[in-house]
């Protein structure tokens, strides 16, 4: 393996009551262009702050080619920015632009003006020097803004949505420019997106994350193909996302029927998420078909038709085929066993501080836990010792509130089973999206400040208010020092 | 065609309000500079008022100490004001907006209650003047003094600093600064090339809100020290007890207020001018 330019260790970052980054540790190889994708309040941009030091991690530690740079101020780092909004200086020239850190740096006048005509080559925007930033062109500007940096010939080069700014077109140029550019350079690239199309056509590694959490590192084909779990399939690319069983090692069960496939080393009768990729189902004559279902629609896409097939069972997959077959026509489905991917179903990672009595605050409610699952008493921790809390989605019970009915006068009447209510550990929470899954139902649902996924059989709808019961035997309480074995375990 | 018509109708009020109380009036003082009116109605030309104006050593004397006031008032505004601006606009918002608003407080208030207001904390019984002497400072009173002047100015229009400096720091993007701290620089240079420079147009819009007044006030050296004589004073007086010529109008303090106008249009054009040459060369070393 090549030398690791940044190594971030163990970094955490909280801004008021919310983790933005929770226990990351992640290490950056010289010369690569490395990618942190993922959705908005994901933690890329936080993560991309630690490095050029605009952010301080609550805690862990910064590397820079293997020296610790955790306390180094920005100016003192040797990562220069593009930022999302190019931030050129508006009462500067773009010589003056580009100039502007070799000025700090006390170069002679000459070597400036030499190195600032040759980046300008570079990003081909020769004769600019005299042009005002505001007179620039969207593209022009983020141009500039990627030669002011560069020009510092710094040894990693931070890039912040470089391209959220621009239309569609224009990022696609400039996308194939970054890469020849990056590999002309030499330079480290650590790039933020929340476009997988981007990550995927820019990348030599891929950071996949979500709330504040690595879901997996790779080269674009194998986070494409090789999915870990539930989430990275479906942030990149399209998919058909199921509920499954693992019935034993290269045999799965869903849809209500088994299928080959060359997964092993799960628990028997383990519950899993399986993806399949719309373009790895093959339609077939309806009796020939593993899975059999009807056509509902069919979409021109460009390279491909979109075909939507409704199961027996109501689950309606995506299908993609150069060929189209016409809505209406009774199908069949076939996958071939290394078509399915079978992913774990990731805990929800929740912060928790443990209180007396074997209790553990989850920042809105306090639930009690049971020792049997291998938990440590309350006494073994410290009082409001901050832990780390692991719940799996399918553990969490879902209680409907009964709905208001109206008797024949107009008067509503609540019926509210009290003895629900009163159970241990039950708490409110509001359903924010809602998704089949062939089997059962995922639905994330907010409670406070946190979000919970969970697999559920009551159908629920978006926006409903409901009530959720972790048992306390289903609840998994970890010390900070014991993740990273914990994880590896998993 | 009809649009355009609309569209100037539409602007008439404007117009109005212009012709009638700036060009009209400004006419009038040059025309009193230049004519005199004599006690038959008939007008004469003559430029003796203006001579007069820039000759006379009493009036030339007013005119220079006001000069000095005005320009020691709003440097010293600038001085106190341009941190206090930075200040308040580096605070957290909630903070900021209520310190904002106590800083505008004062002058929600008439300008010369104020006055009376400050005349009464400096003067010989005053609670500054006391203090100040129990001090060693000073003795005897503050009115009266020069510095009751330049204080009683500051006092008065330092918010007229503050403000327009205030504003234009907070339209300052904070990725600007975060990509000259990028770029390598420390806290020194970001305030040279970045702050400093696109500040400017708020410090020059606070200048001009200082000085314009301040050159040309009457009231503050009345109330605070009725021993010299400003400019503003000096016109004040001629108007209200020497009326030189027929119907009331004064020819001297029509031609003294003509050459103020021309002074304060000569300092303003100055400050402008070092403003848009900040603009252009705001970044070179």
């Amino acid at each position: 393996m090549s030398h690791h330019i940044i190594d971030l260790f163990n970094i955490t970052k909280s801004y008021g009551d919310t983790e933005v980054i929770k226990d990351l540790t992640l290490y950056i190889r010289k010369n690569e262009f490395i990618t942190l994708l993922g959705p908005s309040g994901c933690g890329k941009t936080t993560t991309l702050r630690i490095i050029s030091g605009f952010e301080k991690p609550d805690s862990g530690r910064v590397l820079f080619d293997g020296v610790d740079i955790t306390d180094l101020p920005p100016h003192k780092r040797k990562v220069n920015t593009v930022f999302q909004k190019y931030s050129l200086f508006p009462h500067m020239n773009i010589y003056e632009n580009i100039a502007f850190g070799l000025r700090i740096k006390k170069l002679p006048e000459e070597e400036i003006r030499e190195k600032v005509r040759n980046v300008l080559e570079l990003v081909e925007l020769s004769g600019f020097q005299r042009r005002m930033p505001d007179s620039l062109s969207g593209g022009q500007q983020q141009r500039i803004a990627i030669a002011r940096a560069i020009v510092n010939e710094p040894e990693v080069l931070l890039l912040d949505e470089p391209l959220g700014a621009l239309d569609l077109k224009l990022r696609k140029e400039m996308q194939v420019e970054l890469k020849a550019l990056q590999q002309k350079t030499g330079i480290t690239f650590i790039y933020v997106t929340h476009d997988q199309e981007e990550a995927l056509t820019m990348s030599d590694t891929i950071v996949v994350m979500n709330n504040g959490v690595i879901q997996q590192i790779g080269v674009p084909t194998d986070i494409y193909n090789e999915p870990t779990n539930a989430f990275v399939a479906q942030f990149i690319g399209d998919s058909n996302l199921l509920s499954g069983v693992m019935i034993k090692d290269c045999l799965c069960e869903f849809s209500g029927k088994q299928f080959k496939c060359v997964d092993t080393g799960f628990d028997k009768e383990e519950d899993v998420d399986i993806v399949i990729r719309p373009e790895d189902i093959k339609i077939v004559a309806p009796d020939d078909g593993m899975l059999r279902g009807k056509v509902i629609s069919a979409l021109f896409k460009g390279v491909h038709y979109e075909m939507i097939v409704e199961a027996s069972d109501g689950f309606k997959w995506k299908v993609h085929s150069t060929q189209i077959t016409p809505p209406d026509t009774e199908v069949g489905m076939n996958i071939e066993p290394f078509d399915i991917q079978i992913m774990k179903i990731p805990f929800n990672t929740l912060t928790g501080w443990i209180m007396r009595d074997n209790k553990v605050d989850i920042g809105n409610t306090v639930l009690d836990y049971s020792l049997s699952s291998g938990n440590r008493a309350a006494t073994e921790f410290e009082y409001e010792e901050t832990v780390d809390v692991y719940v799996l989605p399918q553990d969490i019970e879902v209680i409907q509130k009964p709905k208001p009915q109206t008797n024949g006068k107009g008067k509503i009447s609540v019926q509210v089973n009290e003895a629900e209510v009163d159970l241990p550990n039950v708490f409110d929470g509001e359903v924010e999206t809602f998704k089949y899954k062939g089997d059962d139902f995922e639905i994330q649902v907010k409670c406070g400040d946190i979000s919970l996924l969970v697999h559920t059989y009551t159908k629920v709808s978006i926006g409903e208010k409901i009530k959720l019961r972790i048992p306390a035997d289903k609840i998994k309480i970890k010390k900070r020092e014991e993740i990273s074995e914990f994880v590896e375990e998993n | 065609m009809s649009k355009r018509i609309n569209n100037a109708l539409k602007c008439i009020p404007v117009y109005l309000w212009l012709i009638v109380f700036t060009v009209v009036p400004l006419l009038m003082v040059f025309f009193y500079a230049i004519f005199e009116v004599k006690d038959d109605g008939g007008i004469r030309f003559t430029l003796d008022f203006l001579k007069d104006a820039v000759t006379n050593g009493q009036y030339l004397d007013a005119m220079l100490r006001s000069l000095e006031y005005a320009l020691i008032s709003t440097l010293v505004c600038l001085v106190l004001g341009y941190p206090l601006a930075y200040i308040l606009a580096h605070m957290e918002e909630r903070k900021r907006n209520f310190i904002s608003v106590l800083f505008l407080l004062p002058m929600w208030m008439n300008f010369l209650i104020r006055t009376y207001a400050l005349s009464s904390l400096i003067n010989e019984q005053g609670v500054i003047t006391k203090f100040l002497q129990w001090l060693g400072v000073i003795e005897g009173s503050i009115t009266g003094t020069e510095a009751a002047i330049v204080i009683g100015m500051v006092y008065n229009f330092l918010p007229f600093m503050i403000l327009p400096v205030y504003t234009s720091m907070l339209k300052i993007d904070n990725r600007l600064i975060e990509a000259a701290r990028d770029l390598g620089s420390n806290s020194f240079i970001v305030f040279k090339k970045i702050i400093l420079p696109l500040s400017l147009p708020g410090v020059i819009s606070g200048i001009t809100m200082v000085f314009v007044p301040c050159i040309t006030t009457f009231v503050i050296p009345q109330l605070l020290n009725n021993k010299v004589w400003t400019i503003g004073s000096l016109i004040e007086f001629q108007i209200n007890g020497n009326a030189n010529s027929a119907g009331g109008v004064n020819n001297t303090a029509a031609a003294i207020s003509f050459i103020l106008m021309i002074i304060v249009f000569i300092c303003m054009s100055i400050f402008s001018k070092f403003d848009s040459d900040g603009a252009e060369n705001g970044g070179l070393m």
